[in-house]
């Protein structure tokens, strides 16, 4: 039974993965659970907002100085848990402040969608990822990121949940070439939100003798509880007559 | 599954802060009073794997001590004899912390609401799981929560689009 719970669970991301599907086909068919799909996602987003606004803004001193006394405490990093709202939105934080950055999924050759994960059960062979992977994102490993860094797993999991590669590459095969360095340019990818997706160019080059194009997401991606912002950039290279997904980049902060 | 303690961990109790005060009371004074307890039993707590739980029961704590001590004196009177609102010599919080417009409005009609909805909101909107919002708002199970945070959601939207 669909009922207004399972409406906002489904609408916070929070909704078991199981029960998405026939709560999504509920929605689509129901214009009253549409709407109240909308009030949770409004909803959602307007606390989202408050919570970020209320944290850009600066502490007094006095709590400052209580927050240099918290951070000698050396508590271990917070790992994911069930959050309440939507944590896996798309480009919904402004965010500055990148250090480290990992390549994650160029493989010399080119793209397939089954060479980054394996299980971590001790099963061999990789798992095929596609935006829409049933593995719990706690259950895979993925290359280049050492083993301890669940989060960026989480994030990887989760971007790949919610990136729609096939239209996206479809998309860029058609128009990529006309787009000029630094354009910002719209694709018909939306967000959660049905924001249209915004991309900038920021690079043509030539890696392994393939012509390669750099494009970024022109906002910061929420990807996971504690994500406070990844910034993503993908490499597209023509092979024979059209691009392909090279290489996904994110920079882990 | 332990909370990183850091200024933005601070930061979301002054969020969470803001659904407890009522008036022109100030959050960063619950915050400020509720680390101090947590500083001051650092052994009992530098491991707790619930510390954000903890500190906002502090605060709720700390925010009903200082509504008694207030109704324990008298309201000041002027020459004449006229009640002095000390309340209103306070900066309103809004402007305090300088939300912006679209911010203050969600703001203002949240603390418009029962204290109920002021507090799962702002809980909620910190990510709070379901379980650390049942300790907290100490409600008998996870599916009160989950009620409690639709119903308050619903009425927040009435009262924005009105």
């Amino acid at each position: 039974m669909i009922d207004e719970i399972k409406i906002m669970q489904y609408a916070d991301g929070t909704l078991p993965i199981e029960e998405r599907e026939e709560v999504q086909k509920a929605i689509e068919a129901d214009p009253k659970l549409k709407e109240l799909y909308n009030t949770f996602k409004e909803t959602g987003d307007l606390l989202f907002k408050l919570s970020n606004e209320v944290k850009s803004k600066p502490l007094p001193q006095n709590l400052q100085k209580k927050a240099e006394i918290l951070k000698t405490w050396n508590r271990p990093v917070i790992k994911d848990k069930d959050k309440s709202f939507n944590f896996f939105r798309l480009f919904k934080f402004q965010y500055a402040g990148v250090a480290a950055a990992f390549c994650l999924f160029f493989v010399g050759g080119f793209y397939t969608n089954t060479f980054m994960a394996s299980l971590d059960d001790g099963s061999t062979g990789t798992v095929k990822l596609s935006k829409k992977i049933e593995v719990e994102p706690k259950k895979l490993k993925m290359r280049s990121i050492q083993k301890d860094d669940e989060d960026l797993q989480t994030r990887i999991s989760n971007l790949y949940r919610y990136f729609d590669e096939e239209a996206f590459i479809a998309e860029m095969n058609n128009r990529i070439d006309e787009i000029a360095i630094n354009e910002e340019f719209e694709t018909t990818l939306t967000d959660n939100l049905g924001k249209p997706v915004k991309f900038i160019l920021i690079k043509n080059s030539e890696i392994n003798d393939y012509l390669c194009k750099t494009v970024e997401f022109n906002e910061l991606v929420r990807l996971s509880g504690i994500d406070k912002g990844t910034k993503i950039s993908l490499d597209l290279c023509k092979q024979n007559e059209g691009y392909e997904l090279t290489s996904i980049n994110i920079l882990k902060n | 599954m332990k909370e990183k303690l850091d200024e933005n961990f601070i930061k979301s109790l002054v969020n969470i802060a803001l659904g407890i005060v009522r008036g022109k009371s100030d959050p960063y004074e619950l915050v400020n009073g509720a680390i101090e307890y947590l500083i001051s039993n650092k052994e009992k707590y530098m491991d707790h794997p619930n510390i954000k739980a903890i500190a906002v029961l502090k605060m709720k704590g700390l925010f009903i001590d200082n509504i008694r001590k207030n109704e324990k004196f008298s309201p000041m009177t002027d020459d004449e004899g006229k009640t002095i609102d000390v309340e209103d010599k306070k900066e309103d919080i809004l402007e305090k912390i300088g939300l912006s417009d679209e911010c203050k409005k969600v703001l203002s009609t949240i603390k418009k609401m029962g204290d109920k909805c002021q507090e799962i909101l702002m809980l909620a909107s910190e990510g709070m799981s379901m379980q650390e919002m049942q300790e907290v708002t100490g409600v008998k199970s996870v599916g009160t929560v989950l009620s409690r945070l639709s119903n308050c959601r619903k009425e927040l939207k009435g009262l924005m689009g009105s």
